[in-house]
């Protein structure tokens, strides 16, 4: 059932991001490429939300994207399908990592390091994957340049993710914990 | 605000637009299939006739046309990103070879009209989707939703969305000054420097996101939400002429484009998409 | 008959090993209006959401104990139900609103309990005429003040037509004339509504007015509760708990002047001291102006500072604010008083006119150049405090200085002390109490030892015990030498501390000179902005002709 817990941290998820992917959008541009971004910065915020407090987290950021690439690009199913939808499926990738690896957020010992380390890049190629076989279904891009894309979303969403939420996830898991939305239990 | 302009999510719109007024179930439908019948259609010539319609059917209904302006920067981009990807990137075997790279990419005459079915389909999408969002207000998105058999938390989160985002943008820039004001250059320096103080600005901006989440579930709790019985919905929307009207336009366009699509190749395009 | 019964109520947050809260015991009649007080920490919201049903059911924590609502036992009836009867109006106005417009916000909580619609807008109409807002039914929230958002807040809450309803330091982050809206509403509820209200507040000067009890929490559990004038004659117990005295109440009570009945307001203050007024007397405060400072270390010449959006924050402001001097800055919301301390620190520059922040031009400065003169210390701390432990968050801006790392740990060591935060080196910034990460960031300010500390409500929100201890350090920084600007709505705190006083009103400067002038020779210019000099001024000026600034001033007096 959707509770209150589980709106606020889809709602705050999403308000937090918003302001921060247009931000992204403006500060780091890809050249020739509308509404992309080459340092994703709330991919940082929804991976680390989506660790957590779990899909909630992960839908904020899926609301967040399409609201921030739809305000340059417009809110079209194009939008939805790569961008917004791709942003959904990253962080609960890297979720279902640390879920099957038996990790936590923290990154107190090796195995949760080993879990961030592996999840992330993983997730990010997987949101690459899809975000630019998307554009494939739609015709904005050729074959010859999927891989291009792809390579380079894994990167620009990678080092965005390691560099804004691993010190995201040292400092303030142990304060987050206390919180009743905190999916793991010790 | 002026008179005779009708406030909707982003903007002000002339109350004489139509599609401000109609039931925001039809805005929804119209939302996904504006989006959908571009996306079936791949051949440029129908793409055009479609966008056409649309651009008419916009102006007869006052639609407020010169907003589409802002989204022309927008376009230009997507079109320069296409016609780099298929002139370089593009193998589509036509009657006339204009070009042959020496990689084996070509561009034919079959190339150029691939590159304007896509300009056509995102150009189509992107003006469907604005002229529904200029009539969209507050209400629209949870009560079109709702309408549409989607929970009513789900379609509530939306909106809180918009509401918190206003509040995080001012706290992302009073973290900004705050980290100026001790001295951290975010905008000087290396890359990396900039990078890791730039993560730095995250911490205060999670611990406020965190403590406004705990407060937010509460207040809702407070308000009696989720509803657990029957929910009252303050706004009721009649159904329109003009509603039925649209619904039957958009379910008639849907049918026929799905079944053009299938029984004819005037819609399709040869090879698409894998070129 | 009884509206809240609470029966040794123990509560433990899951995380912590402290109990929060220990054996609270009382009860509170219907109809009544309860007041509670207690410094910082000493559980007063969680006592509050805890009557609400909602904390035991929504956080992790140890429960024991009873608490009844009108006969329902509100640690096991479900949320849903209690909001229907119990309603409580919290201190973040923003947070607490959940839609985008008044009218949505005021009959969200009556949709969700799936009334009917004409009684939804019959009581939605009600509630927003009550609590004087009827007209703003399409404002949306970015349009509306702080006071307004919180008058909102109670509309929501008296449309559920509640049977208790708690307000948990609902006017703490308001201006003066926000506190003035929203008391107003309290004033109308206590007069001919039925209800029965828990108000939390550290305010008692305003409390005083609304409440037939007094409950007085510590450390978690309940020290005092009664009549107030019983409670607060409880002076130096209180004081050491860190609750502050209504002024014509601790006046009084050093006068002798009570006859077993203290006053609570000015009005029976008055009453109860004219016998004694031919004996009082004024002396000047021991706060004065020094009529010899000379060196300017910043100066406004005919400033104006235009917004984006056109808002003029302010318009040909011209002001200095002299070296070694304690100045506050006051005036209603939207008088330009930040806008003017985000040009002195040049994170803005005048649209017209010029700043000089130590005789230079601010428009050749940034705040990563100033950063080492001028500190500047947020009335949020959260928004200041990046780093993983109290030492690094000290030390952060010696490190951007790439001063020396044993000189950077003497003078985290130093200002940790001057903070009282030492011992706490590695606990991280995010556990701290409010109070705490205020001096935190107070500390991370001190290290770099500025010339000029600029300070943005440093009391807000603070108890008193927290309040005097940051005014305090500020004395004691002023004497040490280092420049003061508070930008502060308590003008007790103005009262008792600042040298000299700005008020600004529209961008404007209304007045400035000495407190005790301004206070003097302005009290309807003040009035008339929405400020309101402490009650022992407007006693005083009542009784003997002339406002005293404290009441330190007037018991001085008595004794000679």
């Amino acid at each position: 059932m959707v509770d209150a817990r589980k709106v606020a941290v889809t709602a705050v998820t999403a308000g937090l991001c918003l302001p921060l992917a247009l931000f992204a959008i403006i500060l780091v541009p890809i050249p020739g490429l509308p509404a992309a971004s080459g340092f994703w910065i709330p991919a940082g915020f929804y991976f680390v939300m989506t660790l957590w407090f779990g899909v909630w987290g992960a839908l904020g950021g899926h609301i967040a994207t399409f609201l921030a690439m739809g305000y340059f690009q417009g809110f079209t199913l194009q939008v939805w399908a790569d961008g917004a939808l791709g942003d959904l499926i990253a962080p609960l990738v890297a979720l279902v990592a640390f879920k099957l690896m038996g990790a936590r957020p923290e990154l107190k010992n090796r195995k949760d390091r080993i879990a961030w380390l592996v999840g992330v890049p993983i997730a990010s190629l997987v949101c690459g994957l899809w975000v630019h076989t998307v554009n494939l279904f739609f015709g904005v891009i050729t074959w010859p340049f999927w891989w291009v894309g792809v390579l380079t979303y894994f990167i620009g969403d990678s080092l965005a993710v390691f560099i804004v939420g691993t010190p995201l996830l040292r400092s303030l898991t142990s304060y987050v914990k206390q919180s009743p939305m905190y999916i793991w239990r010790d | 605000m002026e008179k005779g302009k009708v406030r909707t999510f982003f903007t002000y719109v002339d109350e004489r637009y139509m599609l401000v007024r109609a039931h925001p179930a039809v805005k929804i439908v119209s939302l996904v299939v504006l989006n959908v019948i571009p996306w079936i259609i791949e051949a440029p010539a129908p793409l055009a006739f479609f966008l056409a319609s649309l651009l008419l059917a916009a102006s007869l209904m006052k639609a407020p046309l010169s907003k589409l302006r802002n989204y022309l920067p927008y376009l230009l981009l997507v079109a320069q990103a296409v016609v780099l990807s298929y002139v370089l990137g593009s193998r589509i075997p036509g009657n006339v070879v204009f070009i042959e790279f020496p990689w084996g990419c070509y561009v034919t005459d079959k190339t150029l009209l691939y590159m304007a079915s896509v300009v056509l389909r995102i150009s189509s999408m992107l003006v469907g989707s604005t002229l529904v969002f200029l009539s969209l207000r507050d209400t629209d998105v949870v009560y079109g939703l709702k309408s549409l058999g989607v929970p009513f938390s789900a379609a509530f989160a939306f909106n809180l969305a918009l509401r918190f985002s206003a509040l995080f943008l001012d706290d992302y820039a009073r973290v900004r000054d705050a980290m100026l004001l001790k001295g951290a250059k975010l905008d000087a320096g290396n890359p990396l420097e900039r990078a890791k103080l730039l993560s730095r600005t995250a911490v205060p901006l999670m611990v406020i996101a965190v403590r406004r989440m705990q407060d937010l579930s509460f207040a809702l709790e407070l308000k009696g939400f989720p509803p657990s019985g029957r929910r009252t919905f303050l706004y009721q929307f009649q159904w329109s002429r003009f509603d039925a009207a649209a619904f039957a336009l958009l379910a008639v366009a849907t049918a026929g484009v799905v079944v053009a699509k299938i029984v004819s190749p005037l819609l399709s395009f040869p090879g698409w998409p894998f070129v | 008959m009884r509206a809240v019964s609470v029966e040794d109520l123990w509560w433990r947050y899951h995380a912590s090993s402290e109990w929060t809260l220990k054996g609270v015991d009382f009860e509170v009649e219907k109809g009544e209006f309860v007041g509670i007080v207690g410094p910082s920490g000493a559980g007063k919201t969680t006592l509050c959401l805890l009557l609400a049903g909602v904390l035991s059911k929504s956080v992790k924590g140890v429960c024991k104990g009873k608490v009844e609502l009108f006969g329902k036992d509100a640690l096991r009836t479900s949320v849903k139900q209690l909001s229907e009867e119990v309603a409580i109006v919290l201190q973040d106005a923003d947070t607490q609103f959940v839609t985008m417009r008044v009218l949505d916000e005021v009959a969200f909580p009556l949709e969700n309990f799936g009334l009917s619609r004409e009684e939804i807008l019959e009581r939605v109409s009600e509630a927003l005429e009550f609590v004087g807002m009827k007209g703003y039914e399409w404002k949306h929230p970015h349009e509306l003040s702080g006071g307004q958002k919180q008058r909102v807040a109670i509309a929501a809450a008296l449309a559920k037509r509640p049977k208790l309803l708690i307000l948990d330091e609902a006017t703490s982050d308001l201006d003066p004339l926000g506190k003035r809206e929203v008391l107003s509403v309290l004033r109308k509820l206590r007069e001919g509504y039925d209800v029965t209200a828990v108000i939390v507040d550290h305010n008692t000067d305003d409390l005083v007015e609304f409440v037939d009890r007094v409950i007085v929490l510590e450390g978690g559990r309940v020290v005092a509760d009664g009549d107030p004038r019983a409670v607060f004659s409880r002076i130096e117990q209180l004081r050491t708990i860190g609750i502050r005295i209504p002024q014509p109440t601790e006046l009084a009570f050093r006068l002798g002047a009570a006859n077993g009945e203290l006053p609570l307001t000015v009005e029976e203050a008055v009453k109860a001291l004219t016998p004694l007024k031919d004996r009082l007397r004024l002396l000047d405060g021991e706060v004065l102006e020094n009529p010899s400072r000379s060196e300017r270390l910043v100066s406004f010449t005919d400033v104006t500072y235009v917004y984006e959006d056109g808002t003029v924050a302010l318009n040909g402001l011209s002001l200095n604010v002299w070296k070694g001097e304690f100045l506050a800055v006051i005036g209603p919301n939207g008088s330009g008083k930040t806008t003017m301390a985000k040009l002195m620190v040049s994170l803005l520059k005048p649209t017209s006119g010029r700043v000089e922040v130590m005789g230079v031009d601010s428009r050749a400065l940034s705040p990563t150049m100033l950063f080492s003169k001028v500190g500047y210390v947020f009335q949020n701390p959260d928004y200041q405090l990046v780093c993983d432990t109290v030492y690094d968050e000290v030390a952060f801006p010696l490190r951007q200085l790439g001063i020396d790392e044993k000189v950077v740990k003497e003078r985290v060591q130093w200002a940790l002390v001057s903070v009282g935060l030492n011992g706490l080196e590695e606990t991280p910034p995010f556990f701290l109490s409010k109070g705490e990460r205020q001096r935190l960031a107070l500390a991370s300010v001190l290290a770099v030892k500025p010339q000029l500390l600029i300070i943005d409500e440093p009391t807000t929100g603070q108890d008193e015990r927290n309040s005097r201890r940051i005014a305090e350090l500020l004395v004691q920084l002023n004497k040490s030498g280092v420049t003061i600007v508070v930008i502060t709505h308590d003008l007790r705190l103005v009262s008792e501390y600042a040298e000299r006083v700005v008020v600004l009103n529209n961008g404007r400067l209304v007045t400035a000179g000495s407190t005790r002038k301004v206070f003097t020779e302005h009290l309807e210019t003040l009035a008339s902005i929405g400020l309101e000099p402490p009650p022992v001024a407007r006693l005083m000026k009542e009784l003997v002709g002339r406002p005293a600034l404290t009441v330190r001033e007037v018991m001085l007096c008595e004794r000679a």
